[in-house]
């Protein structure tokens, strides 16, 4: 459910695929099929000869800076101009007046390439002889968090326990491919994106044309899913491009093939873990290093490398952690944001290593995670006191109490076993350690429509209709009274990204602060006009419309807004909030990265076939503490799709590459979970209002599909008596492992 | 490039002359000549189920379909369900059970249930996932889709019951 669906049930909605513009130009992008190559000559003019072709653009035609990036740092190129550093790297742009002849026309842009050796792995990259990819040699990223004495830890420990886990590379795999759509607008350009961010939109194709951002209109209209994936921005400058030199409006759009190939990917980890602990299983050390390919840019690796070393110990109270991560370049495609920014890997990574664990000591998975969970008060592994109630112990109680002893071990059947599985996560609300305000703004429109405009777009997961909610709630109205409008650079404040589940946390709370504030303001503007006193007002429904409401007369706002001078209209007010964060130290890592931390439990029944392999999830219960809960139906939405997110990484999903090339590029080869491969869902909410969350909410769109494969991971290794320790679960891998099994005879 | 011709579409009741070369797919006739754009386009292999639509009632894929097998035949797209105004009992069923979060994928979920119902006014629970299986959605995790497309086979069933009599 989201604001808008009558219009979507109606195939009314408009996607940016779906526009259509009076003398529309088709654009397809040239791409390079060496995964590392010189760039030696290129030539358009074949191309531009074509009848029907408009224009052909290469990386010299580029006006302004040939340089993006989605976070800080601005590293790859718009369209490659003496290297290419991925297969699929966008070499020229062409636009023309049919799809078949820009087709046409891309094919016909003469290109001469060098190959060079390429690197297509984080081992390959760490070798000495390894060819130099990035600008400091091949770590893309190093960090750590530290805290205590691991090694002292280690010696002192009854137990230590290493284990080395491999997470596959997998695609957003939203179903809307990546399109995008510039326009020319009187002194400037309109581009409709289904992005995350229009903001950073704007900034960025404002840098490549060498305009004022002004000049540019970033909106977004209906999202088709995003996942933390789009804007492809190669693609966004890339039609803004194509619009400037044309001065006519221009469709950009990617096939599934091109999306696949190019698109970033969620990042493949291997990790090498040690867990310390004393007899009765209270945790004393955690290590872990953790090695990612970070593909042929730096981008999100550094926010994604952060959490995922933050994240290192999971949520448990350890003294002593040593926390390390590292990303190498490689020439596969980039590795980038995916819900959950890479805590669903190091998640499998630590919730096996505490199975085992619990195994080695012989004690219930349940109970070992009870006695070390995070609980108020306590400190992470960053260092930061947790001062927001924890519900995580309160969510392993229950769980246990939901599934019955006799239920939890499983059963063995003729040709199949169940059993349970359990993976706890913690998850920070917002960026990692540094400044993202959140900005909201409510207005007084003609009529006297209240409007809420926020940046951050609605990509699919409600967050307009539970925005709306939440200044609704702050004025003491029905959300039908307020009218929501989001992502739009001309009429909306820049709120940052809908990404790193900030949006109901950090957005939510300006939107509260500014529907406040609204609210006080038109009472005070009230009063003037009506020469009252302020505190006479209140702002009411009566007869289900909004007015300001005195002991004996009403006011309606329609009429508020007439009696407003010219210069005081549209009326409105701006609320920020920005977390309360702070940087971390950059040799241990300590510090507090986020102000506040979802958590929650996830239970996961499974049935192994012996002979086949397969894996079926039969049923999963997610305990969660997501502090208040704002929209119960939008916040069972996320967990039902985060689930069957998780069921694909757990037992589907892997890009497959070779040489860099993805070989699964299309729905047919790359599968991912149907309606048949999922399962009934019980939620079960847990846990106090957030001290800091706006009417104590926190964020769930990632943490929904964070302990997912975990606990997957977990119930075939107990079910099967597998020792599960790569991702995902096919049929090989599962079958394999029954096979070695049989071999090394029945644990 | 292939000579063009004039081809006579009947969509949701509307008779539209397409010129364009023998060989379009029906979703490219739909999309970009009659400009139907609820049709998704999410693969264009057959492997989605987004660019699901009825042909004489049934649902095929219009990725997979050629525009010239649809001469002579009705075509029915998500735009050819509402009736002045008024969603269908499925149509509207998706908007109450938050069956929708992008909505990419609820034009060809409404269309493949559509043709399921009229086929089989009472499928079970399995038979709905089954017949589902083919239309791929990454945001909802089907819960809330099958959830929404039972409740218009509840409905009918209390409908029809009593009327009927002898179940
Ligand atoms: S677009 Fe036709 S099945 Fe995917
Ligand atoms: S609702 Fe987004 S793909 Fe189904």
């Amino acid at each position: 459910m989201r604001a808008g669906t009558p219009a979507i049930v109606t195939g009314e909605a408009r996607y940016s695929g779906d526009c259509r513009k009076e003398g529309m130009l088709f654009a397809r992008v040239a791409r390079s099929p060496h995964s590392r190559a010189l760039i030696t000559a290129v030539s358009a003019s074949e191309a531009l000869a074509l009848p029907g072709a408009a224009a052909v653009l290469i990386a010299s035609d580029i006006p302004g800076e040939n340089l993006i990036g989605m976070t800080g740092k601005k590293h790859q190129p718009v369209m490659a101009e003496t290297d290419t550093r991925f297969m699929g790297e966008a070499v020229a742009v062409v636009a023309a007046e049919t799809r078949a002849v820009a087709m046409e026309a891309a094919r016909s842009v003469r290109v001469e390439y060098e190959p060079l050796p390429a690197v297509h792995s984080v081992e390959e990259s760490m070798a000495p002889e390894a060819p130099r990819l990035g600008p400091e040699g091949n770590v893309a990223w190093q960090g750590r968090v530290t805290r205590g004495d691991f090694e002292r830890a280690a010696r002192e420990a009854d137990v230590v326990l290493t284990g080395v886990y491999r997470t596959p590379p997998v695609d957003h795999a939203y179903i809307e491919t990546e399109s995008v759509l510039a326009e020319p607008e009187v002194g400037g350009m309109r581009v409709w994106s289904s992005s995350k961010n229009v903001h950073l939109d704007q900034r960025e194709i404002a840098r490549v044309l060498g305009w004022p951002k002004e000049r540019i209109r970033v909106t977004a209209p209906t999202i088709g899913g995003n996942f933390g994936g789009k804007p492809d921005l190669p693609q966004l400058c890339m039609a803004a491009l194509l619009c400037e030199r044309t001065g006519r409006p221009v469709l950009l759009e990617m096939s599934r093939e091109e999306s696949l190939q190019v698109s970033t990917k969620r990042h493949p980890v291997v990790f090498h873990m040690t867990h310390c602990a004393d007899r009765r299983g209270r945790l004393l050390g955690v290590k872990m290093e953790a090695y990612a390919d970070a593909g042929a840019y730096l981008d999100y690796t550094v926010p994604v490398m952060q959490r995922i070393v933050i994240h290192g110990a999971g949520p448990y109270r350890v003294e002593n952690v040593l926390l390390e991560g590292w990303g190498y370049y490689t020439n596969n495609p980039l590795s980038g944001a995916m819900r959950g920014f890479g805590v669903p890997q190091v998640t499998f990574a630590c919730e096996r290593q505490m199975d085992r664990l619990a195994d080695a000591l012989g004690l219930d998975p349940i109970d070992i995670r009870i006695m070390n969970a995070l609980q108020t008060g306590d400190r992470t592994a960053t260092g930061q006191v947790l001062e927001s109630p924890v519900g995580l112990g309160e969510a392993l109680n229950k769980a246990r109490e939901l599934i019955p002893a006799e239920e939890w071990t499983g059963s063995q059947e003729d040709t199949s076993h169940t059993g349970w599985g359990v993976a706890c996560f913690h998850y920070g609300n917002g960026l990692t350690a540094m400044p993202n305000r959140g900005t909201a703004v409510v207005r007084l429109l003609e009529g006297g429509r209240i409007q809420l405009a926020i940046g951050s777009p609605d990509v699919g997961q409600g967050s307009n209709l539970a925005l709306g909610q939440l200044a609704a709630e702050a004025l003491g109205l029905e959300v039908s009274h307020v009218e929501v409008l989001s992502a739009d650079t001309s009429l909306t404040p820049d709120s940052g990204s809908s990404s790193g589940t900030r949006v109901t946390y950090v957005v939510g709370n300006a939107v509260v602060s500014a529907a406040r504030s609204f609210g006080e303001e038109l009472a005070q503007r009230a009063a003037a006009v009506l020469g009252t006193d302020r505190a006479a007002l209140s702002l009411e429904l009566s007869a289900g419309r909004p007015v300001l409401r005195s002991d004996n007369f009403e006011f309606g706002l329609a009429e508020l807004y007439e009696e407003l001078g010219d210069q005081e209209r549209p009326l409105e007010v701006t609320g920020t909030f920005d977390p309360p964060t702070t940087s971390l130290d950059p040799a241990t890592g300590q510090g507090a990265p986020y102000g506040a931390y979802t958590f929650g439990v996830q239970l996961a029944k499974v049935s192994v076939d012996h002979y086949t392999g397969k894996v079926g999830v039969e049923r999963i219960v997610s305990l969660l503490d997501v502090g208040t809960v704002v929209n119960p139906l939008l916040l069972r939405g996320q967990v039902e799709g985060g689930c069957a997110m998780g069921i694909g990484y757990a037992l589907l999903e892997e890009i497959e590459l070779q040489g860099g090339r993805v070989v699964n590029d299309n729905f047919d080869r790359y599968l991912l979970p149907t309606a048949v491969d999922v399962c009934d869902v019980t939620l079960v909410i847990i846990g106090a209002a957030d001290s800091t969350g706006p009417y104590g909410a926190k964020g769930i769109g990632e943490p929904a599909t964070i302990p997912t494969a975990a606990a997957i991971a977990n119930a075939v290794s107990r079910a099967a008596q597998i020792d599960v320790r790569q991702l995902p679960l096919s049929l090989e891998r599962v079958s394999a492992a029954l096979a070695e099994r049989e071999e090394g005879g029945f644990r | 490039m292939a000579q063009k011709q004039i081809l006579e579409l009947t969509v949701n009741g509307d008779l539209y002359e397409i010129a364009c070369e023998p060989n379009i797919t029906l979703l490219e006739a739909l999309r970009e000549k009659a400009l139907l754009t609820g049709t998704k386009r999410g693969c264009d292999l057959g492997a989605c189920g987004a660019c699901t639509v009825l042909l004489d009632g049934e649902a095929v894929l219009a990725c997979l379909t050629l525009a010239l097998e649809a001469q002579d035949r009705e075509v029915t797209t998500i735009e050819g369900l509402a009736r002045n105004g008024e969603m269908t009992p499925l149509q509207q069923a998706f908007v109450d059970y938050g069956a929708i979060q992008c909505g990419f994928c609820s034009p060809g979920f409404i269309m493949s249930a559509t043709a399921m119902l009229a086929d089989d006014p009472s499928p079970s629970q399995q038979e709905i996932r089954r017949r589902l299986a083919g239309n791929l959605c990454r945001c909802t995790g089907y819960a809330k889709i099958l959830k929404a497309v039972e409740a218009v086979v509840e409905a009918r069933a209390r409908v029809s019951a009593p009327a009927g009599g002898a179940l």
